[in-house]
This record gives structure tokens, sequence and C-alpha cells, in this order.
């Protein structure tokens, strides 16, 4: 009965202490713990002096062990026991397995093993133990840690998953510090020295390298190289700077496949990583939008745990949100400084940015405020500072007075400070080349402007500031360059009548060796060049300027062609760079269309008639300039006939890879033919997209033309006085265009009467009123615009006994007549078919 | 510059009172012309006959002198350069007027 009663007893003060260890093993969440609590109760449970727990990777090895009072290796050699369902022990020296126990002092006699099953998955095998003689586990010892395995097998899954949970947890806070980080482009830490030391705090690493392409920017499978560009822990100042082949190595293999994986070897040895000993290592790539951006290899000590492979999806969202971090930091400076580096002026960059601005936050509208530096904040509420709204169209006026007021303040107290008082926006004074630039972003959603967007705004706004002074530097530059090219190249008002085109080969240069000029001589003719330096770019350019000026003076001097390329064939063969030029050199009596010629190795004149027949220009031609400079120079005549189209060009326009030059010619003469009664600006288009080879012209291309006779453009007071001469000057020019004498009087009479209703209604209040009388001829029609600045009123035959029948007089005399009445003045438009 | 018109009326051999016009009508001088017009198409109606306006030299004119022939046109005869007939016929003066077309002259 004792006996009994005392094993009554026994059972249940053991199944108390079970229920009691237990309670105590699900009490706590922390993994590490749990395993201990469990060793601990089995070891109450049974009285066993030694305990251990190994737990199993996925694949099935015993990766760690937990134990109490003894050894890790007496731990590991435990773990070579064949546990399966349950193994009880007597005397291990005894048991087959048992001799690895043996090296024990004392050797272990007693044992228990236990399996862990945790969802039907074996999850490790609890071990107990015992060195004293005469010791042994009972069945019912046993079942008591059977039992206890289970309830451990279940707090141990639910203590893993909250582990699980909170280095996901850890990661992924990683992550974000990480974007927020690079996003606001700290620049006390580069970014990838940020993600190294991240990567090796949370893996509890003893060493994190990050290898980037050796040459940025190349796509993805042309990289060749990768180059250690941060390192953090062990040997960091060895491993830096160190370089692998993509090929034959892990990481490169990493970075070629963009998947993550755990390894205890690398291929490719890099000093002071791959030799520090064999220990586990996970190597991750940096990929984002199919770009190889780089790879992070992260190293345990080798008596630390191996990496498991659950820790690999960690990783791998750590490293594609570094990857996305990375990519996007560099986009967005990138996007901001291409918008300033395309902006020509500030106020183009400030509206640029303005959209930048707006794009990265979403926001309802941007605004972007200049105060210039000399006035005040009293001033500034009198008069508009200049305000670019972007988003939603806005004036300065619109503006709410309390949030003019803050942004007013703004631009006097600190800059580059974000102000956030008004809920859903967010405001920032910054340096502006002319005072102070205040941006303003509205959100779209009232949501607030966190921490993070107040820090991205403030790195921005910085950058912007310096944008905005470059800009205006190369802006201020640029303009000095451009007056002086164009003083270079030719004269900003060309004598009515002619239309150029010019298209230097050599960007951002706007002038190249090529050239044209057209000169008013003395003697009231016009001298038509066009020449081409060899070569195209600055150099070119700066023999350009002189040849040019040199064919002007000559032409000054002597008003002949033959003379002036005489001159200048001195001129070039005495000036670097001048030989070989080609010009052709034309003079123009602007009554009779006789031209007088004279070309130096120049691709010939084309002269296409009304009629549509062509000719070159091909006499009065030698060789180019500056090679034989005592060589007398030709001249020829020829005279443009009314209504013909005269084309000057430079090889430029014409020259094709595997075409003839002459082929290029009649290329260009059939294109003035078709285009010879279009208006001659139109027809200059026509010329330049016609010819224009598909990927655009290479070369430097310039080109005039002139069509006989140039318009007529009269300007005279609006008084009666004045009818005779301009009727005369109509005449006469009528005459050059070989309009008819009875086609001629029909539009004298017509032009007369659009001048007459011009002078009596459209000036009666206003004396000192002008009109303006343009005539231009094509192939086939005289067009007149008659412009006066007054209303017109449409005559009334009783109002006034000498007019009335002036229109039907037009309309009957001309083609088409439209009266285009516009409150700033009256425009007639005339235009007749001649024969 | 006022354009250049000269004015003469005469009354011919066989007694037909001729307005003779030379150089160009227009609104600096059509004063003129309508006051010599109106003057000699009085003095012709008076004498029970006709006036003829020669504008055989005349180089241009516009639609104040076309109107104001339109105002006599029932006691007018007109001579005028073959250039010029065109004009009076779209401005309607030939449906009211006689014209009759200039010989041609050497100069």
């Amino acid at each position: 009965m004792p006996e009994e009663h005392d094993e009554l007893v026994a059972a249940r003060d053991q199944m108390e202490q079970l229920v009691r260890v237990i309670v105590e093993i699900g009490s706590d969440l922390d993994l590490d713990n749990t395993l201990r609590r469990v060793i601990n109760g089995a070891m109450e449970l049974t009285g066993a002096r030694y305990g251990a727990l190994g737990i199993r990777a996925s694949a099935g090895a015993l990766v760690s062990f937990v134990h109490e009072g003894i050894d890790d290796d007496t731990a590991r050699r435990l773990g070579d026991l064949p546990v399966g369902e349950g193994l009880r022990v007597e005397d291990l020296s005894a048991h087959p397995h048992g001799a690895g126990m043996q090296a024990h002092d004392p050797p272990m006699r007693a044992f228990l093993g236990i399996p862990l099953t945790v969802r039907g998955a074996d999850f490790g095998n609890l071990y107990l133990a015992d060195d004293r003689p005469g010791r042994a586990f009972s069945a019912a010892q046993e079942n008591a840690v059977r039992a206890l395995a289970r309830a451990a097998a279940a707090a141990i899954d639910n203590a893993r998953l909250v582990e699980r949970e909170r280095e996901s947890a850890k990661w992924t806070k990683a992550s974000r510090e990480i974007t927020t980080a690079l996003l606001s482009g700290d620049p006390q830490t580069g970014p990838l020295q940020l993600i190294v030391n991240l990567a090796l705090e949370l893996a509890d690493a003893e060493q994190a390298i990050l290898l980037v392409p050796r040459e940025p920017d190349l796509p993805a499978g042309d990289v060749d190289t990768l180059v250690v560009a941060a390192t953090a822990g062990r040997y960091a100042s060895e491993v830096i700077g160190q370089q692998v082949p993509m090929d034959g190595s892990t990481t490169g293999g990493v970075a070629r496949r963009g998947l993550p994986l755990i390894t205890e070897s690398f291929q490719y040895p890099i000093e002071g990583f791959t030799d520090v000993g064999e220990r586990s290592a996970i190597v991750m790539p940096l990929h984002a939008d199919g770009a190889v951006l780089g790879v992070i290899a992260v190293a345990r000590e080798p008596q630390q745990p191996r990496f498991g492979d659950d820790y690999l999806e960690l990783v791998s969202d750590f490293a594609r949100h570094a990857a996305i971090a990375l990519a996007l930091a560099a986009g967005r400076e990138h996007a901001l400084n291409q918008e300033l580096a395309q902006a020509d002026t500030v106020d183009d960059a400030v509206r640029a940015a303005a959209e930048e601005l707006r794009r990265l936050w979403r926001a309802r509208r941007v605004l972007a405020i200049t105060f210039p530096a000399h006035s005040s904040a009293t001033e500034t509420a009198s008069a508009a500072p200049e305000l670019v709204s972007v988003g939603e169209p806005a004036q300065w006026a619109d503006v709410p007075s309390h949030t003019r007021q803050m942004l007013s303040a703004l631009r006097d107290g600190d800059l580059l400070t974000p102000n956030t008082t008004e809920p859903g926006t967010a405001a920032i004074a910054l340096q502006h080349p002319e005072g102070v630039l205040v941006v303003w972003i509205d959100l779209a959603e009232q949501r607030p402007f966190t921490l993070e967007d107040q820090t991205l705004l403030t790195v921005l706004a910085g950058r912007l500031g310096q944008g905005l002074q470059r800009v205006h530097q190369v802006d201020q530059q640029r303009e000095t360059a451009l007056a002086l090219q164009h003083a270079i190249l030719g004269p900003a008002d060309l004598p009515h009548g002619f239309t150029v085109r010019y298209h230097p080969a050599t960007r951002p240069l706007q002038v190249g060796g090529d050239w044209y000029d057209v000169v008013d001589l003395e003697d009231g003719r016009i001298a038509l060049i066009v020449g081409d330096c060899v070569g195209h770019g600055l150099n070119a350019a700066t023999v350009m300027g002189q040849m040019r000026s040199a064919c002007r003076a000559l032409l000054f001097e002597n008003p002949s062609p033959a003379a002036a390329l005489a001159g200048m064939d001195r001129f070039a063969a005495r000036l670097p760079g001048a030989q070989c030029t080609t010009v052709v050199c034309a003079v123009l009596s602007p009554e009779t269309g006789e031209l007088v010629y004279s070309s130096a190795g120049h691709p010939p004149p084309i002269v296409v008639h009304a009629d549509g027949s062509t000719q070159l220009l091909e006499d009065g031609n030698t060789i180019a300039l500056g090679i034989r400079p005592y060589r007398s120079r030709p001249e020829a005549r020829v005279t443009l006939p009314a209504r013909a189209t005269l084309l000057l060009y430079t090889d430029g326009l014409v020259e094709r890879r595997r075409i003839s030059l002459d082929d290029g010619i009649s290329r260009a003469a059939e294109l003035v033919q078709a285009g010879r009664a279009s208006p001659l600006d139109e027809l200059a288009n026509q010329i330049m997209s016609g010819l224009a080879p598909s990927g655009g012209y290479q070369d430097d291309v310039a080109m005039l033309l002139y069509r006989h006779p140039a318009p007529l453009e009269l300007k005279f007071p609006a008084d009666v006085s004045h009818l005779a001469p301009a009727r005369r000057a109509l005449k006469s020019w009528l005459t050059r265009a070989r309009v008819n004498p009875a086609q001629a009087l029909n539009v004298l009479i017509a032009a007369g009467e659009a001048v007459a209703n011009a002078i009596e209604h459209g000036h009666r209040h206003a004396p000192d009123g002008t009109v303006r009388l343009d005539a231009t001829a094509t192939v086939d029609r005289v067009w007149l615009t008659i412009t006066d600045t007054g209303s017109w009123k449409t005559p009334h035959p009783t109002a006034n006994p000498h007019r009335g029948r002036g229109i039907t007089l037009m309309r009957g005399l001309m083609h088409d007549v439209i009266i285009d009445p516009a409150s700033a003045g009256t425009t007639v438009h005339l235009s007749a078919r001649i024969t | 510059m006022p354009t250049s018109l000269t004015l003469d009326t005469a009354r011919r051999n066989d007694g037909k009172l001729v307005l003779t016009a030379a150089g160009e009508i227009d609104l600096s001088n059509i004063e003129a012309f309508d006051r010599a017009l109106d003057t000699a198409a009085t003095q012709a109606v008076e004498g029970g006959g006709r006036l003829t306006v020669d504008l055989s030299a005349i180089e241009y004119l516009d639609s104040a002198a076309i109107n104001a022939l339109f105002a006599r046109a029932d006691h007018l005869h007109l001579i005028a350069h073959p250039m010029l007939i065109p004009i009076l016929r779209i401005s309607g003066l030939a449906e009211l007027v006689t014209i009759e077309p200039s010989p041609p002259t050497g100069g």
C-alpha cells in the first residue's frame, strides 16, 4: 500500500510537474528561452543530469544544439544516436551506437531520446542522459517526456513563427530605413555603404561586402567585371577595390542569374573575404529593372549558426528594396538633373523643376515664386512677384492672402527649411540667381507632409538652388556665344526678297564652316555670297568668319565678283585653314535681274524659270581659293527672267554618300522646280526637308533663295498725295515682273481702290496713319496685300459721291479679293493670275 | 506730289463739245475732274447735245472718276483707250454710256 501510495503520489506529482513545465514552456515566445525551458523541464521531470535539444534544419541534419550540463562536443555526439520513434537505454556502454559517449568522463550510462514533431515535420530530438551508476529512466518517465515533447513541439513551433516574424520585421524595417536614407540623399554615408552596414548588422555577420559593375550604365548582359565598392566588418579595408570577373565567380553568377544563394565556398578568391575560413555566407543580387546594380555577400563567423534557407527570403526582400531604393535615388536625382541640364534658361529650369516636384509628390499643383533680391517684403505686397504654376494655372492674386504672407515671409527666413504649417502643403525657400525662389507644394490628397517628405524636399531644393546657379552661368555664356556666332554668320536682317537656311553640323554651335551673305552695294546692286570653308565645328567657323568679312570688304572696294574672289584667293593663301574654301559670289541688279557671278570650285547655282525650265550657272568657275592665289578668275553673266527662282547652296545640301554630286544637284533643281509657285519661305522648307538624309544633315548646310523680282514693299502716309508715287512704284515693279500692260493696269486699279479706301476710311480720324503695300510674284500669279492701321468701313455711295464702286471694281479685276477687317487695321489681299 | 491731270474743254469743228482729259485721275484730283465734267456737261446740255469725254490719254482712273461719269451718264459719250474699256465695262458704265475706243496712235 505505502509503495502503491508512493507511486500514486509520485505519479500525481509528476503530472503536476508536467503541467507546470508545459505551462511554463508555452509562456515564452522567445525561441531560445523556449528551448531552454523544454530541456530544463525534461531534466526536472526525469531527474537527469544532462539534457540537450538538437534542432534539425529543413534538409534533415541536426544543425544546432541547446544543452544543459554538458559541453558542445558531447551534445553533438548525442545527436549521432539513432533516436527514431524514441530510444531508452539503461547503459550506453553496452549499446552498439554508444561508443561515442564513452569519451565523456565519467562515461554516459542512462539515455533517453525522444523526437520532437512539429506540424508533422521532424523538428529535432530531445536528449536526456545520466552518468551516475544505477540511474535509469523508467517507462513512466519516458511517457512524461513524450507528453512534454508534444507540448514543447507546439510551443517551439509557436516561438519559431514569432521568431521569424520578428526577424522578418527587422529586415523590413531595415528596407524602409534604406529607402528613406537613400532618397533623402544622406551625404554622410554613401548609399552603398549604408546597405552593407545594415546587412552586416541584420545578419549578425562577421563581414559584408558589396560589389558593383566596374563600368556603370552598361546593360546587364555586357557587364564583365565586378568591383568591391563597399565593405563592413572584418578586413573591410583589405577587401575594398578588389575585382571579380562576372564569369567563373560566385558573385558574378548571382549577379547574372538574379537569385540569392547560401554557400560556404566561393569560386573566385576575394582576398580577405573568401580566404577567412569555411563559414556560412549568403550572396544576394541587387537587381532593379533588369539592370545589375550590384551583389551583396555577407559571411558569418565559422562558429555562428549557418544561414537557414528561410533566411534567403528575408534577405532577398531586403536586397530588392535596397536595389529599388538605389535605382530610385539615382533616378530622382537623375530626373531633376536631367531637367536642369536640358533647360536653356533659368526660367525654363524653374518650370521644369516645378513639374518634376509635382510628379514626385503627385501634388495638385506646385507654385514657384521668384522674389527679386532688391525688393523688400513690403514692396512685394504691391508688386506681384514672378510666379510659375504647374498643375493648375494660378496668379499671385489667386493665392489666399494668408498663404501669400507665409510665402513672402519665407523669402526673408532661412533657406532650405521646409515650412509645413499649412496642412497638406510644404513650402521651402532656396537660392535663385536673381533673388530667392520659394517653392510651394500643394498635395493632391490631404495627407500630411511627413518627416521623410521634408528631408527629400530639403535635399532636392538644395540641388535645385545649385542647379539654377549653374544654368544661370551657362545661360549667360550661351547668350554671349550666340551673339558672337550670329555676328560671325551674317546679316540679322536680310534685304527684302531673300530667304536663307543655315544648318551647322556641330552642336551646340550655331555656326560652322559654311556661310551665306547678302550685301547691299553702294550702286544699288546686291551681292549674294555662299561659301564653304573646309571642315566644320569651331575651327572652321573662325576661318569662315574671316573669309566672310574679307569678301564683304572686297566687294565694297570693287563690286565685281571676279575681283572679290581674286582678293579672297590671296587672303586664303595666307590664312591657315582657309585653303580650299569654295565660294560663289554674284552681284544682282534688282531692277533688271542681271546677275554677274564668279565661282571658286563651288557647286553651281540653280535657276528655275517660271515655265519650269532649269539652268545650272556653271560658267565663271575655276578652282577653290588659296591654292593658286594669282590665277585669274573668270566672271559670267546671266539675266534672271521675271519670276525665276535662284538657289545658291553649299555641298552639304546635296552631297550624299554613294550618290553622285550631279544627282544631288538634279534633285535640288527638281525641288525648286516643283515649288516654283510656292512662297520662298515655303520653298526653302520644302528643299531642306526634301533633301535631308534619314538621320538629318551631318554636314554644314547653307542655302540662299531669291526670286526675281524681289517683292515690292511700300510704306507711305495715308494721304492722297502719295497715291501717284505709290502707283508708279507698283507699275515699275509689275514691269519687272513682266506682267503685261493690260493686266498691269487691272492690278494698278484694284490696288488703287484698296489704297484709296485705306486713305479715305481707314484714316479719317488718324491723319498720321500709314498704308503698307506688299506685292509678290510667283510663277503665274501676283499677290498684293494692302494694310492700313484704321478700321475698314464699307464704302457707301451716298456717303461720298466719289466712292462706292471700288469693291465691285476690285472683284471684277482680280481673281481673289479678301478683305480682313481687324481692330488693329484692315488688310486687303488681292491676287490675279498672270499670263 | 499731286497726280498729273490736264483738262481741256473745247468745241470741235463739227460743233460737238469735247472734254479732253490727259494723265491720271484719282482721289487727289477728282474734285477738279468733277468740276470740269459738271461745267462741260451743263454747257453741252444747254446746247441741246451730249458731251464727248475723250479719255484717250488717261493712263489711270479709279472708281471716283467712274462715279463722276455715272452721275452724268445720260449726257455723255466716251472715247477711251482700249485698255480702259474692260474697267468701264466691269463698273457697268458701258451699259449707260456709249464708248468708242480711241484709234491707236503712234506714241
